[in-house]
This record gives structure tokens, C-alpha cells and sequence, in this order.
């Protein structure tokens, strides 16, 4: 059953983005539109083709930065995010920190890591991580202060340890939480590495496209585009199949 | 009276402007300038603000709003007509045209020499180019061709030189990340000696290379038929130009109310050096905005060869310089 509804998603996603293609393509035909404006969509899937090599490759690159930057970003969001939920005084603390993060503009600030992190991947990472720790800190503190008093008193009074009942109760009633934490997070650690690579890299998607947009090059902007959206839709659904089966007894499980 | 209109045409006159014919009323056409990166002290822009704020727009019966890009959209804005006149350097605009066919002239040639040069710290050992080989050598974003041109120039064995992707934060050259740091000669110099770091620059134009800098630009249907609008629109902007070398002090005043918030001293610092690279034998001879095809020739061979532009570009589809000729007399703008 899950199969097949899969396959129908697929298949109707594949449908939609098809019928916009061809609409695209008949648009840009019928009115010529200059390929520095928008470039035909068949022109877009000829630059890929014969670019196939070099979009991989750059592809794979702010791959690995975001996903660096993910598990960077997300380990420290839940480890503080843990402390948080455990004290009060921790928690007013910290959240007005978090908060600070979250609001601080990262164009602004990707510049200085270049300068405390150097030319290579460290900074990329450290922005991916930067942009993603905000939506799983709140996520996991929410996930993990969403367990039942009832149930928590009950585990007490078997003796249940801090430590049981933060691993047998409060992390299973996170998970929901932190499963849709990383939904976000992980598409903005994408969006964080390919800002990095604006801010000066020789390599990666973000670079091609700022390469692209100074060059007018639209067809390889719009496929390393294509490639980065290609990217997110497959983690996204990575971690859908991961929630499915983690979270199988859960109704969001039935629902996603 | 007489008296008074003796005053008034000295007051002309020293303005740098030749008095012509009465105005002719014409109907009031309203176009859109964009300048091409955010508001400062950039010499075109200087003289279209100046240009503004003195009302020669006004006398020239043109509704001037003026816009700055962010990202670089004015070269598709200004190809599709949404705006009419915009800036870009002559290397810009051919690569625009000869990799993309997008339809833009430059219609006069505002810096006369390249606007980028390479920095080093004033205390470095670096002194000549052959001193970069074992260092690490920045660009922006992508390798120039400038680079390649000083790399050929200086006998450069490229593989003994790092090349890194630096971006736009020249504080990489002050904490030492890097040894060479690609600069906009009217900008970052000045904020690195603000930061206690003095630097020296090699500057492409003092090996021979042809660049050219900053220009107005517009497209070819203004060209083609609009060609009162833009001569009206250059007549004002380098009578504002005039304006602002003549008084450099009452032209930043006026680039302060659209720069707001940035400092007036680096806007002095960009206007004098502007000034400075707009003015050549040329333009003593032909006026500020003249035009050489030699040099767009030049530039062209320059880009070729470098890889700069990957295929050639007729320079008459880039560059015009019919309107900054008609504008001068003897060197002085002809103001009518």
C-alpha cells in the first residue's frame, strides 16, 4: 500500500513538473524569449546533459558540506536542546542566545568565517551548521519537555533513573518533533553551504550558480538549481522513509 | 543688465560649459538609471547625482529616477528596457554581448583605465611579479583576466602560485590569509589603511594591460530610436560630472544624501581616485566620456586571448562614440 502511493506521489510530482516544463518551453518559444531571461527548459536539460560530470561533482561537494553541517548543527542544538529541557535556569539562559543566532543575517557574518575558519570546507560546514541549529534546538526542546507528566511520574515511581526516562520516554516522545526539526534543517543546511560558497569558494553548486548569474549563464544556473532542489527532495525523502519506520506506531508516521 | 548677464555667463563658463542655442522645448521624457552596484561615490553615478540634484536633467526634459542594483540585475533590467541607462566597465559590457548576445553599448567611457588592481600589504617582500610565485594570490570570484595577463607579463610559473577563492572581504589580506588580494583601486586600498594595514598595488594598466573601466551603458533600441534621450541624458550627467571635478567637496554632499550611512571619507578617498583614472590624454583632448575604438580593439584582442570572452565580438556592436563626440567642442561640453 505505502508503495503504491509512493509510486502515485511520483508519478504526480513528475506530471506536474512536466507540465510546467512545457508550458515553459512553449512560453519561451513563442515569444523568444532571450536565454539571459529565461532559458527554455529543453536548453536547461542540454546543459545538464553535457555538464552531467561537473554538476555531480560540484553537487557532491555542498552535499557533503551540508551534510556536515547538519549533523554539526543538529548534535549541538540537541545536546543543548537536552540540557535545556533538564533545567529551567539553562533554559533562560541559552534560548536568548539561541534567539541571537537565529536573528543574525548570515550573508552578513559568512564573510567572517572565512577569516576565523580559512579557505576551505570548515567555514561552508560552520554556516550549514550555524543556519540549521536554530529549528532542531527548538524542535528537540519542545520534542523533549513534550513527554507526559503522567507517564513520567509512573517511570518514578518504578525508580526509573533520569537517564531511563530520558531514553525510554522523552526521546521516543521527541522524535515526531526532531523528525520535522530536520525536515527544515536539512534543506536549510543546503541553502547555508551554497551562501558559504557565494562568499568565496572554488568549488561547489553555490559557486556555479553566483559564476552563472555574473556570467548571465542561465541554462547551468537553472540546472545546478535543478540539481540542488534534486538533493533536497531526496534527503527530504530519506528522512520521510527513516520517520516511517522509526515512528511506525506514531499517526504522523500514517500521515507523511 | 548687462552687467548680470555678463556674470551669468562667466557662472556658465566656469561650469565648464560652452553657452549654445536656447533651449529647445521638447516633451518630457521620464527613463530609469541604474547604477550598477549600491550608492557611492562611483564616478558615473556621482555624475548623475549631481546631474539630479542641479536640475540638468530637468533642463534637459527628462524624468530621471534613479536605482541601484544589488546583484546585478540592471544588465537584464536595462536589456528588456525596464530601465534605460545603467553602468558596467567596457570589459563587462563585451562579455555581456559576446557570451549571451544581450544588446548593450556603451556610450561613454567614464574610467579610462582598469579599476582593479592587485594589493599586497605596504610591508610585504613582494615587490615585483615574479615575487608572487610561492605565495597565495586571491580573486574574487572568478580567475581574471588581468591575472592571466600579469601572470604572462611577469613570467609567472602558475603552478607555484596558490590561487584561492577570497570574496569580497579584503580582511584576508589583513589577518594574512592571503599575500596577494585582488582590489578595486577606488575602494578597498582605503579600507584597509583604515584597518592600519597600507598597501601597495600592482595595477594591470602600469604593465600595459588594456583594460578599461567603469562606462555608461543602455541598449540598443535607445540607440536606435531614442538617440535624442541619450544624448540629453549624457549632456546632463557629464555637466554633472564636470560639476563634481570642479567642486569635489559639494559633490560628495550630494553622494551623502544616497549613500547614507557610509563614510564620507572613503566616498572622497573613491571619488578623487575615480577622478584620477577618468582623465588620460583622450580626454584633455576630446573631453570626459571620450571613446577610442583602438582601445575597445585592444581590449577585445586582450579578453580573447585570456579568456576573458570565449569567442570574438564585433567592438561597433559594443561601444559607440557618436554621442560623447557630438557633445564636445574643442574639448568642453556644449551645453544646450
Amino acid at each position: 500500500m505505502t508503495a503504491r502511493r509512493t509510486l502515485v506521489d511520483l508519478v504526480v510530482a513528475l506530471l506536474a513538473i512536466g507540465g510546467i516544463a512545457v508550458i515553459l518551453e512553449l512560453w519561451t518559444r513563442a515569444f523568444s524569449v532571450p536565454s539571459y531571461l529565461l532559458p527554455a527548459p529543453s536548453a536547461v536539460a542540454a546543459r545538464m546533459a553535457t555538464d552531467a560530470g561537473l554538476l555531480a561533482r560540484e553537487g557532491g561537494i555542498t552535499l557533503s558540506e551540508a551534510a556536515a553541517g547538519f549533523v554539526l548543527g543538529t548534535g549541538v542544538a540537541f545536546a543543548l536542546a537536552t540540557v535545556m529541557a533538564w533545567s529551567r535556569p539553562f533554559e533562560r539562559t541559552l534560548f536568548p542566545l539561541a534567539i541571537l543566532v537565529k536573528l543574525t543575517p548570515i550573508v552578513a557574518v559568512a564573510p567572517l568565517f572565512t577569516l576565523w575558519f580559512g579557505f576551505g570546507t570548515a567555514p561552508k560546514v560552520a554556516i550549514a551548521a550555524l543556519i540549521t541549529f536554530f529549528p532542531m534546538l527548538v524542535n528537540s526542546f519542545v520534542g523533549l519537555r513534550s513527554a507526559d507528566l503522567q507517564e513520567v511520574a509512573f517511570l518514578e515511581t518504578l525508580g526509573a533513573s533520569g537517564r531511563e526516562i530520558f531514553r525510554h520516554l522523552r526521546v521516543p516522545s521527541a522524535l515526531p518533533y526532531l523528525f520535522s526539526g530536520a525536515r527544515i534543517s536539512l534543506n536549510l543546511a543546503l541553502i547555508g553551504a551554497v551562501i558559504a560558497e557565494w562568499t568565496g569558494a572554488d568549488r561547489g553548486l553555490g559557486r556555479i550558480i553566483f559564476v552563472a548569474n555574473a556570467n548571465l549563464d542561465l541554462t547551468i544556473l537553472f540546472g545546478a538549481v535543478l540539481v540542488l532542489a534534486a538533493i533536497g527532495i531526496a534527503a527530504n525523502a530519506i528522512v520521510g522513509a527513516a520517520e516511517r519506520r522509526l515512528l511506525h506506531w506514531h499517526p504522523i508516521a500514517v500521515a507523511t | 543688465m548687462r552687467r548680470l548677464a555678463l556674470v551669468a555667463a562667466v557662472l556658465l563658463a566656469a561650469c565648464g560649459a560652452v553657452s549654445g542655442p536656447s533651449p529647445t522645448p521638447v516633451p518630457t521624457e521620464k527613463i530609469t538609471f541604474m547604477g550598477g552596484f549600491k550608492p557611492q561615490a562611483d564616478l558615473p553615478f556621482v555624475a548623475v547625482y549631481v546631474a539630479q540634484e542641479k536640475g540638468y536633467f530637468r533642463d534637459q526634459s527628462l524624468d530621471v529616477e534613479i536605482q541601484h542594483a544589488t546583484s546585478g540585475e540592471h544588465i537584464q533590467l536595462l536589456a528588456t528596457d525596464r530601465i534605460q541607462f545603467a553602468t558596467g566597465t567596457a570589459g563587462d559590457v563585451m562579455k555581456r554581448v559576446a557570451s549571451s548576445g544581450v544588446p548593450l553599448v556603451a556610450i561613454a567611457q567614464i574610467g579610462q583605465r582598469d579599476e582593479q588592481s592587485f594589493a599586497v600589504r605596504a610591508d610585504s617582500p613582494i615587490r615585483t611579479l615574479k615575487d608572487w610565485e610561492g605565495k597565495v594570490v586571491g580573486y574574487k570570484s572568478t580567475v581574471s583576466a588581468d591575472y592571466l595577463a600579469l601572470v604572462s607579463i611577469g613570467g609567472l610559473d602558475r603552478t607555484k602560485v596558490r590561487e584561492v577563492a577570497v570574496g569580497f572581504d579584503p580582511r584576508v589580506l589583513a589577518d594574512g590569509r592571503v599575500d596577494v588580494y585582488p582590489v578595486f583601486t577606488a575602494n578597498e586600498p582605503d579600507t584597509l589603511a583604515r584597518l592600519g594595514i597600507p598597501v601597495r598595488l600592482f595595477d594591470p594598466t602600469n604593465y600595459g594591460v588594456p583594460s578599461l573601466g567603469l562606462t555608461f551603458i543602455t541598449n540598443q533600441q535607445m540607440v536606435q530610436t531614442k538617440p535624442d534621450v541619450v544624448t540629453r541624458f549624457l549632456r546632463a550627467s557629464l555637466r554633472g560630472l564636470a560639476d563634481a571635478i570642479a567642486d569635489r567637496e559639494a559633490a560628495i554632499d550630494v553622494v551623502m544624501k544616497y549613500a547614507t550611512g557610509e563614510d564620507r571619507a572613503h566616498q572622497r578617498y573613491m571619488l578623487d581616485t575615480e577622478i584620477d583614472a577618468a582623465q588620460n590624454d583622450l580626454t584633455r583632448a576630446n573631453g570626459i566620456g571620450a571613446m577610442d575604438r583602438s582601445r575597445y580593439v585592444s581590449l577585445r584582442d586582450f579578453l580573447l586571448q585570456y579568456g576573458g570572452i570565449a569567442k570574438s565580438v564585433d567592438v561597433d556592436a559594443v561601444f559607440t562614440d557618436r554621442f560623447v563626440k557630438d557633445l564636445y567642442k574643442d574639448g568642453r561640453l556644449v551645453w544646450r
